[in-house]
């Protein structure tokens, strides 16, 4: 249901009218506040009595040429105007301007007092009231035309181009950054992007007029998309009609959307089933395997190197779905050409390179992943993301084992991910630290440490106290180097070690102790980023 | 070059002279007694201002500025007795001449009186034929028995003959030596009320010529070889002669020339101007240079005359003004006027040592004087008093103000005269106050910079030529009288015209008035 | 009988001054008029209807003309005589008393200066108690009462006697016949018996028109209590005080019409138009009529009372508003037809829905 609750009426204002031309040559005499007031109708009399009929918005035209030089007659019919909730009075053809008692009566009633001249008195009505009833008019052929030619589009891209036509106006997709997602780029104000369609003053990031209206994917679940046709300044006149057409439009994109992400997902499940054999070295055969995996056009010929992205944050699949083919771009962009699974909490992926890389090349392709995810997780704030490089080796059984490595690689970079930006590790830096894979691996650890760090965590509802922790132990106790990367005080550093040391019962100058709560903070890390990809 | 004009204005207590050179820069200023006479004053004020000046030789015009006939005739001193003759009859037999005159008057000026055939209709046509025999047995009648005849008729603005052919009657019948007052000359449409102003013309001559004779021999005297003119009512000027003929033209000069002056002394030509006396306040409005004249008839010594005098709206407010039930226990309520101490305020004012608290107390102690009186007498005054008094006053000059002013747009305000300290610096609808600086010579520097004017008052018929035909006319010819009466003819500009039409004229009659005014020639 | 003192006749021309609702001619004139009459022949003498006899003829005489050309043309005074003198030999009857027709401006007092001539007394009762620019707007046109025979009069011995069929035409003759005869005339119309006046006439109407000039003078001298004595006397109501803000005059067929619109003092807002056609016919406020003819509309100056007149006007006067109501004679059938605003070229009803207020 669109729900227009900020769409205005669908009629022209005083203003509008005067400034279409339809009454010929006007001047605004008096009643100047009135002029942002709605025309609904128009209507003519050459009567000038209290009696006149004046309807709720109509304007008055009044057939001014037997009026007597400052009548008082025009003043009766102003009054006959405001009382009947008019919009205006226009005096056509009148001998003599209108007095100063009539033009103080139109400004003390705030009601438009407009002379004109006109050769045909009734032509000119009839033209103000074609105008007037051009937006119903209007908006009745844009419908036709949208539902016509929506009966022969079906991609989000079309409906797109096709909403985007009958406007007149480009018309986007954007998610909830403000960020398109299908159509023309035009950066969007992401404030305006709510549960309801509206007209918004400055939808457009660089404060232009826009109509906005959600697309709803899934009834129930909040809106992730949005139509957005950015106007321009001189657009009132169709955008009333225009929501209601991008209301349309929306049920065709969110059919659209549920159709593709079904089919997306299934293709993905698919994949994914193949990968898990891959990985797996299951029943099938090794060529069975292959000869699948030439049906999705992969390949593990040669030398393979793996890779495996861990995401992290306000993620689900559903959106790793969505920004699969987005991702595989940037890797394409970044120079890794390859199979690209989606996983629910992130992607595996691989390249083939006909002869054994270089050792020296290893960071290379850890820096291209970087670049990548970098890219792909610069606009929403709320994700981030960590992956690991397994090392190249020959064929099937080769990227079995990269991609093993990959996620070794990956689980070893996100137990030290940074705030901000991607982790890449490649396993070969790992060495040692492959040794904590084991302890990370296990669960009974993952409990010990959780049971150890509760009464900190009771304490430290934001974290701070175990982030502070966590940097002071990794600045090898330094306070100093710890309150400069936190952007605190040395002073506060220490007071919040203090405190942690006390809370938890430990002693940081002993090694040992020292030794396990680093690894209990480690261990604590992978499990909140494990719990946040849970779903 | 004579290119320096002398201004004199005679005063009740001061004769002022003052010399302005070219683009109104005052030269030189002096002040003298006025004397009785009032020759003594104006030859004591030009000596002293002409010594001063380094060139007397290019003095170039003097004009005089006096409310001398004004007093005569409020004082009724020095009037001439009059005979009173209309010609109009067999009209307007229904009121005599002098009818509605106050009792004294009358009995000092009016001499025979007589109404006979003659004048005209509307549209010019006679109403008789002039009745010469009956003109000629009225000028037998006032020979040896008045100084002056006054002849009106009716219509003559209009249509002249009947005057002129009168005057020349009457001429041959009492000798050149009887001085005749036309109406035509003096006053516009209005019957009773223009041959009212005729009336008292006539007896204002010798007066008048006494002291434009001796305004004439005192430049002489001087040495000055100057054209002189006197101003009229509405600013404008006559030249001597003129004004030997026509005395009553002067009599509301004095406001007149004070606005102008004040106004031009602070290089205003559209200001509203307020002269704040001991016992009431005028305010008038000057519009282009000239006071706004009003519409109602002006009462001169009490009669009723058609003059275009400045428009003037007065109040009992003054210095001397006195503040009554001043507030014990502070609730602020009291009575202000509208009686005066007058000039009395020097010794009576609690500020001087008396024990009347008037508008001049109030003043001092409210910080709006300073430089009279001694303000901590006035310590005593509850301070609600002052505040109640002084919001009647700013109240009272927002409302005189606010009844001058002919539009919405704000205009500055000339406070004058002796009590100007009581007008606030704020008032609602003035854009500024001002207290012009040689405020002491104003109406002799209003006096000097008097341009010639020309006026016609005439009824048209709008269907015979087009109104913009006859309108085109009546600005002709009062230029014309403009220049006749000394204007430059270059310089002179319309600067009214005032149609009036006339109900049950089917012609579309309209009564049309003009006035064009310039600088006078060199 | 009661005798007119030179106290009563100031008050009566203030008084018709302020009943002349803005037009009507000057009352300056007439009292000059009254004055001279007195002077010269004595005393008038009022009368009311009940002292006359039934059969009595009662004339009227009036200044018809232009105001402007009054101001030159001063009545002689006989030709008001005159012509109610050839209207008499029309009718074959002497008057025994003379009459105002209306009671509001100068042709209050000018009959009174030829009853005083005449020697006849004038009657306490008129058929307008204010001032209309027509003859036949007359409480005697609503009774069937004839304006004609009547007869117009210069000071030079013109005259002419005319019948009509209606009151209206003999209006149109009467305006004809004073274009010719100079625009400032005497008019006789209405000749009327005692028992017609006192069936079709307003009565006690100079009497009421003395009260009201005694009472507006007492406002002007700042008597306490004036005001509220004068509109308790007139079933007043004070409409609105403002200031005039335009005043626009023109002139067609004959009638100095005009609109002067005043801003009200208090709230700036508020505007008042007033629709001028020789007299102040209708207060407009807010596009709606306030006050209509037949009612009186009188412009005061806001300071001093003085009554307003329409040539008088000019732009920043501050005035009240003041609405009087007409005479109750003029409330039966016709009345809306003949003075109603439509009578006018109004387009509008009459309105009293001020009545009542203050």
């Amino acid at each position: 249901m669109i729900e227009a609750v900020s769409a205005p009426s669908k009629t022209l204002t005083m203003k509008q009218l005067l400034a279409s031309g339809v009454l010929g040559e006007t001047k605004v005499v008096a009643g100047g506040q009135g002029v942002n007031r709605a025309v609904s109708d128009v209507s003519v009399t050459d009567r000038c009595d209290e009696t006149i009929p004046v309807s709720a918005d109509q304007l008055v035209v009044l057939d001014g040429s037997a009026l007597r030089p400052n009548s008082y007659a025009l003043d009766i019919v102003l009054r006959a105007v405001r009382d009947g909730g008019g919009a205006g009075l226009v005096v056509v053809n009148a001998p003599s301007p209108a007095g100063l008692a009539t033009r103080r009566l139109a400004e003390r009633f705030e009601t438009v007092l407009v002379e004109s001249h006109a050769p045909d008195l009734l032509a000119m009505a009839a033209a103000a009231r074609e105008l007037l009833l051009q937006p119903a008019l209007h908006q009745a052929a844009m419908m036709k035309e949208l539902l016509r030619g929506m009966a022969r589009v079906s991609t989000v891209d079309d409906t797109l181009a096709l909403v985007g036509r009958v406007l007149g106006r480009p018309c986007s997709l954007v998610e909830a950054s403000g960020a398109a997602v299908a159509g023309p780029e035009h950066a969007v104000n992401p404030d305006v992007l709510g549960e309801h369609s509206v007209i918004h003053p400055q939808a457009g990031a660089g404060g232009e007029p826009g109509m906005v209206c959600p697309v709803i994917v899934v009834p129930g679940e909040p809106a992730r998309f949005w139509l957005v046709c950015i106007l321009s300044d001189g657009d009132e006149a169709v955008s009333g009609s225009g929501l209601d057409l991008l209301g349309v439009a929306s049920w065709a994109v969110g059919a659209h959307l549920v159709r593709d992400r079904l089919a997306g997902e299934r293709d993905a499940r698919h994949r994914l089933a193949l990968l898990n054999e891959v990985v797996g070295g299951g029943e099938l055969p090794d060529e069975t395997i292959l000869a699948q995996m030439a049906t999705f056009g992969w390949s593990a010929a040669g030398w393979v190197s793996a890779f495996h992205v861990q995401l992290s944050g306000h993620v689900d699949a559903a959106w790793v779905l969505v920004n699969t083919d987005a991702f595989s771009d940037l890797l394409h962009s970044a120079g890794l050409e390859g199979p690209l699974i989606e996983r629910t909490d992130g992607w595996s992926g691989w390249v083939c390179l006909p002869e054994e890389p270089d050792v020296t090349s290893y960071p290379k392709m850890a820096r291209q992943l970087r670049v990548a995810l970098d890219e792909l997780i610069a606009s929403p704030e709320t994700i981030a993301a960590h992956a690991g490089v397994g090392r190249p080796a020959q064929g099937l059984p080769g990227l079995r084992s990269s991609l093993a490595e990959s996620r070794q690689a990956a689980a070893l970079a996100g137990a030290g991910a940074a705030a901000r930006g991607a982790v890449v590790r490649h396993i070969d830096e790992l060495g040692i630290q492959r040794i904590m894979l084991g302890w990370y691996g296990s669960a009974d650890f993952s409990r010990v440490a959780s049971a150890f760090l509760q009464p900190l965590r009771a304490i430290d509802a934001d974290g701070t106290l175990l982030r502070t922790l966590e940097v002071y132990l990794d600045c090898q106790s330094s306070a100093t180097n710890a309150a400069a990367l936190l952007g605190v005080h040395r002073n506060t550093v220490m007071n919040r070690i203090d405190r942690v040391a006390s809370t938890l019962e430990v002693n940081l100058f002993d090694p040992e102790q020292r030794l396990a709560l680093q690894l209990v903070v480690r261990m604590h890390k992978l499990d909140s980023n494990d719990h946040s990809r849970a779903l | 070059m004579k290119n320096l004009r002398i201004g004199v204005d005679v005063g009740g207590t001061n004769t002022d002279a003052v010399v302005v050179g070219p683009g109104g820069t005052v030269i030189a200023e002096a002040k003298a007694a006025t004397t009785p006479d009032p020759i003594g004053g104006i030859k004591a004020a030009v000596d002293t201002v002409m010594d001063q000046v380094d060139t007397p030789e290019a003095l170039g015009k003097a004009m005089l500025g006096t409310t001398h006939p004004a007093n005569a005739i409020i004082r009724r001193r020095d009037l001439d007795k009059v005979g009173v003759l209309r010609l109009a009859a067999p009209s307007s037999l229904g009121v005599r001449p002098s009818a509605a005159w106050p009792e004294d008057l009358r009995r000092i000026v009016i001499g025979p009186s007589k109404i006979v055939e003659g004048g005209f209709e509307y549209d010019g046509s006679p109403i008789a034929p002039l009745d010469e025999d009956a003109v000629r047995r009225f000028g037998g009648q006032c020979a040896g028995s008045v100084a002056a005849i006054a002849v009106s008729c009716a219509f003559s603005p209009a249509a002249t003959e009947h005057e002129l052919r009168a005057a020349e009657l009457l001429a041959e019948e009492c000798g050149t030596g009887m001085a005749v007052s036309l109406s035509h000359t003096v006053g516009s449409l209005g019957l009773l009320e223009r041959e009212n102003a005729t009336i008292l013309n006539a007896s204002l001559l010798t007066v008048a010529k006494r002291v434009v004779d001796g305004f004439r021999n005192t430049m002489a005297e001087a040495g000055l070889d100057v054209d002189s003119y006197l101003t009229q009512n509405d600013g404008t000027l006559m030249t001597v002669d003129e004004a030997d003929r026509y005395p009553v033209l002067t009599v509301g000069s004095g406001p007149t020339n004070s606005m102008r002056g004040a106004c031009a002394l602070a290089g205003l030509a559209d200001a509203l101007v307020i002269d704040v006396g001991g016992t009431s306040t005028d305010v008038g409005i000057l519009v282009d240079g000239f006071p706004r004249v009003s519409t109602a008839a002006v009462e001169v010594g009490g009669v009723r005359t058609n003059f275009r005098m400045p428009d003037l709206i007065s109040m009992g407010l003054g210095g001397g003004t006195v503040v009554h039930n001043p507030a014990r226990g502070g609730n602020g309520e009291i009575k202000v006027g509208p009686d005066s101490v007058g000039y009395d305020v020097i010794t009576d004012a609690i500020c001087m040592g008396g024990d009347t608290l008037t508008l001049s107390d109030i003043s001092l102690a409210a910080g709006r004087m300073e430089g009279f009186g001694e303000r901590s007498l006035t310590e005593g005054v509850e301070p609600a008093t002052i505040a109640a008094a002084i919001d009647w006053v700013d109240g009272r000059i927002a409302v005189l103000c606010e009844r001058m002013k002919a539009s919405s747009t704000p205009l500055p305000l000339m406070a004058v005269g002796g009590g100007a300290h009581l007008v606030p610096e704020q008032i609602a609808g003035v854009s500024e106050v001002l207290w012009p600086p040689h405020h002491s010579v104003a109406n002799a520097f209003g006096a000097a910079i008097a341009e010639a004017a020309g006026s016609v008052d005439k009824v048209y018929s709008y269907d015979a030529s087009s109104r913009e035909a006859c309108l085109e006319s009546a600005r002709e010819e009062a230029k014309d009288a403009a220049v006749r009466a000394g204007a430059e003819e270059a310089g002179v500009r319309i600067t009214s015209v005032a149609e009036i039409p006339m109900t049950y004229v089917p012609g579309g009659g309209c009564r049309v008035m003009v006035k064009a005014v310039g600088p006078p020639a060199e | 009988m009661r005798e007119l003192t030179i106290d009563d006749i100031d008050d009566l021309a203030m008084g018709a001054t302020l009943l002349g609702t803005g037009g009507g001619g000057d009352p300056y004139v007439g009292k000059l008029l009254v004055k001279q009459a007195i002077e010269d022949y004595g005393p008038a003498q009022v009368v009311t209807v009940d002292e006359l006899p039934v059969e009595g003829l009662i004339m009227t005489t009036a200044i018809i003309g232009a105001p402007t050309v009054i101001l030159e043309k001063i009545p002689a005074g006989t030709e008001f005589r005159s012509g109610i003198g050839a209207l008499a030999a029309y009718l074959g009857s002497d008057p025994v008393a003379l009459m105002p027709i209306e009671v509001g401006g100068v042709n209050t007092l000018v009959p009174i200066a030829t009853a005083v001539e005449m020697g006849v007394p004038i009657v306490d009762a008129d058929g307008m108690r204010r001032a209309f620019p027509q003859i036949e707007m007359t409480v005697f046109t609503l009774h069937g009462l004839k304006a004609a025979p009547m007869s117009i009069a210069d000071e030079k011995g013109n005259m002419c006697v005319f019948e009509a069929n209606t009151n209206q035409i003999a209006e149109s003759l009467a305006r004809a016949a004073v274009v010719q005869l100079g625009l400032a005339n005497a008019i006789s119309c209405y000749p009327m018996t005692v028992a017609d006046v006192r069936r079709g006439g307003i009565h006690g109407s100079m009497t009421y028109c003395t009260e009201v000039g005694r009472r507006l003078s007492q406002v002007q001298r700042g008597a306490p209590g004036a005001w509220d004595e004068l509109l308790a006397y007139t079933e007043a109501a004070l409409v609105f005080s403002g200031k005039v803000i335009d005043i626009d005059r023109r002139t067609t067929e004959g009638f100095a019409r005009g609109t002067v619109v005043l801003e009200h003092l208090d709230d700036s807002t508020r505007t008042l138009r007033v629709e001028i056609q020789n007299e102040n016919l209708i207060a407009f406020e807010d596009g709606e009529a306030v006050v209509t003819v037949p009612d009186l509309l009188c412009l005061l100056d806001h300071e001093s009372a003085d009554p307003i007149t329409t040539e008088g006007l000019a732009f920043g006067q501050r005035l009240d508003v003041l609405a009087m109501p007409c005479a109750p004679e003029w409330h039966r059938d016709g009345m809306f037809d003949l003075v109603g605003p439509r009578a006018f070229g109004y387009d509008i009803d009459y309105v009293d829905g001020w009545k009542g207020r203050r």
